[in-house]
């Protein structure tokens, strides 16, 4: 019976081994990733990403590789290669699709392994904004190479997961207001493990103890509707250029956007032009030719683990023993956002500064709020079983068992930190007629970055993205009818190398496929 | 050995849950419905705008004859990614089938379908070719109708299940007075589980 115990103990100690190595993998490879992705290094950043074969050698499907898909596609389309960026999209999309369509014994399994040992050890689960945001990607990238009518199929398809997330938000509070009723009931419950479970969730300690090292959600700055206001507002601008009576759904997703940034300026103007072509009191032939620029700035939020003890009400304990109950929870810190005095001038008159929307810290708070209880429920069920097991494991075998067990549940206690991190901090935006002179200036605090010779289109969409001042500016010149192809340029990030550059070479230039 | 058996079994059991490739049916086939768009679907919108088509008279030539038809474009304005020449294709055949209508290839929205209409008339001038043969100017048909529409997608979600809508509407033109002479809508509704998105 000892041997046996030593044997289990043993074992779940090297699962934890792996499970470690696993994480340190994961963690290198992010670390890797963003050390290129923030030197403008995309080439380096998308290697740093390649999954790693699955045992027998092929390669692992598409949901068990599905965040290394991300950061890959992501990488392929700021360097302007559409082509390989959409089919990598595609294959997330897949892998998302063969997640959520898992059949329940697979689901349980997976969630009694996270109660075991940590959420991380679920398949990579993209969060709604992130699933949203690369239908808005993957639309972009269409409108890049001139295709339109598949542009419409995945800014439809962003539309609809829009639509889907809503529906889950109101789930989950319908599911956090049963969640709380069963809390209620806890104290009748038979298992004294779920009652352990419940009485521990519904506790004041337990709140006030997550709270401080949480934060309190009611300050949490949230959007009261979940949206990606970028990937809305992407919707609408496309809608508002197609001539093929979209009219009035441009205008519905401009004015949500517009209602979730009131003071915004420039979501208003557009919800006004929007507004009057609607009624016909603005004629599209009369309008001159029009540029958006949309800038795509920093580094998005990321998860770092906070790691406290949690004082659980268990049942059924005899005496004060130690055992480790720590519990660790994901919280989202936002990074950098690029703060040199980046704008677009002119050669001859002025035009509307870039106003920011759609913080990314801001759409992922939002969704965690909704979130956050689920993970905290398996959290502290994660807990109230491992300092179970570690009583058993101290009665069966002593102090070793107690301590073994102990560091067991220690290591095994991670938070999930998994997230998309090829994402920008915030949005900015700004609107204007063409200039006379067909040109755009990129500058900052430092001078001139670049110059933009606009295409003659009726409806321009200059996309940048910029994820640090250490990389370049990667601009997209896009035809938001999608006629014709548009075209991918880069800049370096600074002046100085601005003029180096400039008198050894024109700007990169991709040309369109 | 019944150990070995015991591994064996479910291995067969589960290598039987795969059935082998064969041929199905069109007209008598029952498989699982997706919720995406499949070819039962566009069968039997093609059928259903057809019928409706002939049976409004918007296609009898009052001077005998046949109609020129050209197709438009037909928006695809769902989430998935269709061929709507698929489904046009069902659409023309029949039509033509009917004998009320021919439809061109010398023209289209984004040129002509059969370029080889202008390519044989490159062959005017070449002494290589009999120009007996050589297609003569002024011999192209232009079209008198013209087909256009759209397919829309529209999902919901209905108590613990999602309802996707799919409307085929489509237009025909009088080129000549730039009036819609019929039009038509032609539903598909399905119902299914809510897990993932439904393309």
């Amino acid at each position: 019976m000892q041997k046996r115990h030593v044997f289990l103990l043993t074992l779940a100690l090297a699962v934890a081994i792996l499970s470690g190595c696993a994480a340190q993998h994961q963690k290198d490879q992010m670390t890797a990733f963003n050390a290129a992705w923030k030197q403008g290094d995309y080439t380096a950043a998308s290697r740093a990403m390649e999954a790693p074969s699955s045992l027998t050698g092929q390669d692992a499907s598409e949901d068990e590789r599905l965040l290394e898909l991300l950061h890959q596609a992501e990488a392929h389309r700021i360097s302007g290669d559409t082509e390989t960026a959409i089919a990598l999209y595609d294959e997330a999309e897949q892998g998302i699709k063969m997640n959520d369509t898992r059949g329940s014994g697979a689901k349980m399994l997976e969630t009694g392994m996270a109660v075991l040992l940590n959420d991380a050890h679920r398949d990579y689960t993209p969060l709604l904004s992130e699933r949203i945001l690369i239908n808005t990607y993957k639309g972009l990238s269409f409108l890049q190479q001139g295709d339109t009518e598949n542009a419409r199929i995945e800014f439809n398809r962003a539309d609809d997961r829009t639509r889907r997330a809503i529906e889950h938000f109101s789930d989950e509070i319908q599911a956090q207001r049963a969640a709380l009723q069963e809390r209620q009931e806890g104290e009748n419950s038979e298992d004294p493990r779920k009652a352990s479970i419940l009485n521990s969730l519904k506790s004041d300690a337990l709140q006030s103890t997550v709270e401080n090292h949480y934060g309190r959600f009611s300050e949490w700055g949230i959007y009261s509707e979940f949206m990606v206001p970028a990937a809305t507002y992407l919707h609408g601008l496309y809608f508002l250029a197609s001539d093929s009576g979209d009219l009035e759904r441009a205008l519905q997703s401009l004015k949500r956007v517009a209602g979730m940034e009131p003071e915004h300026p420039r979501l208003a103007a557009d919800v006004r032009l929007a507004e009057a072509l609607a009624r016909g009191s603005v004629q599209r032939e009369s309008i001159e030719p029009l540029v958006w620029v949309i800038y795509e700035n920093g580094l998005g939020p990321v998860a770092r683990e906070v790691r406290f003890d949690v004082p659980l009400l268990l049942l059924n304990r005899e005496g004060d023993d130690p055992a480790y109950t720590g519990i660790a929870l994901p919280r989202y810190r936002e990074r950098t956002a690029v703060e040199d005095g980046f704008r677009i001038e002119a050669p001859r008159g002025e035009i509307p500064p870039l106003e920011p929307f759609s913080p990314m810290g801001k759409v992922i708070r939002t969704e965690m709020k909704a979130r956050f209880p689920a993970v905290l429920t398996r959290a502290i069920t994660s807990a109230v079983l491992k300092t179970t097991l570690q009583d058993v494991a101290a009665e069966k075998l002593g102090v070793l068992g107690r301590y073994g067990s102990a560091m067991l549940s220690m290591a095994t206690t991670r938070a999930d930190l998994r997230s998309w991190q090829a994402l920008p901090d915030h949005w900015q935006v700004t609107r204007m007629p063409r200039p006379s002179s067909g040109q755009l200036i990129l500058a900052n605090h430092s001078g001139t970055l670049g110059t933009l010779d606009l295409p003659d289109w009726p409806y321009t969409l200059v996309y940048i993205k910029r994820p640090s001042t250490l990389g370049g500016i990667e601009v997209d010149l896009v035809d938001l009818q999608g006629r014709i192809p548009g075209r991918h340029l880069s800049f370096p990030g600074s002046s100085r190398a601005a003029t180096a550059v400039a008198e050894a070479h024109a700007p990169v230039e991709t040309q369109p496929r | 050995m019944k150990t070995t058996l015991l591994l064996i079994l479910p291995i067969l059991l589960l290598a039987g849950c795969a059935g082998p490739a064969r041929y199905v049916d069109p007209e008598t086939d029952e498989g699982p419905v997706t919720m995406t768009l499949d070819y039962r679907d566009f069968e039997q919108a093609a059928a259903e705008s057809v019928d409706s088509l002939l049976a409004s008279g918007a296609v009898d030539n009052p001077n005998g004859g046949r109609y020129v038809l050209v197709v438009s474009r037909i928006i695809n304005d769902t989430m998935q990614r269709l061929d709507t020449d698929q489904l046009v294709k069902r659409i023309r055949t029949e039509l033509l089938n009917s004998g009320r209508v021919a439809t061109t290839t010398a023209v289209g929205i984004d040129g002509p379908e059969d370029e080889m209409n202008m390519l044989a008339r490159t062959l005017r001038d070449s002494e290589e070719f009999d120009q007996r043969g050589v297609e003569r100017k002024g011999t192209l048909q232009a079209p008198d109708l013209s087909l256009s529409g759209k397919i829309l997608q529209r999902n919901h979600r209905v108590g613990r299940e999602q309802q996707v809508e799919y409307y085929l509407q489509l237009s025909l033109t009088d080129l000549t007075s730039g009036l819609a002479i019929w039009e038509n809508e032609t539903r598909v509704i399905k119902r299914g589980p809510k897990d993932s998105v439904t393309w």
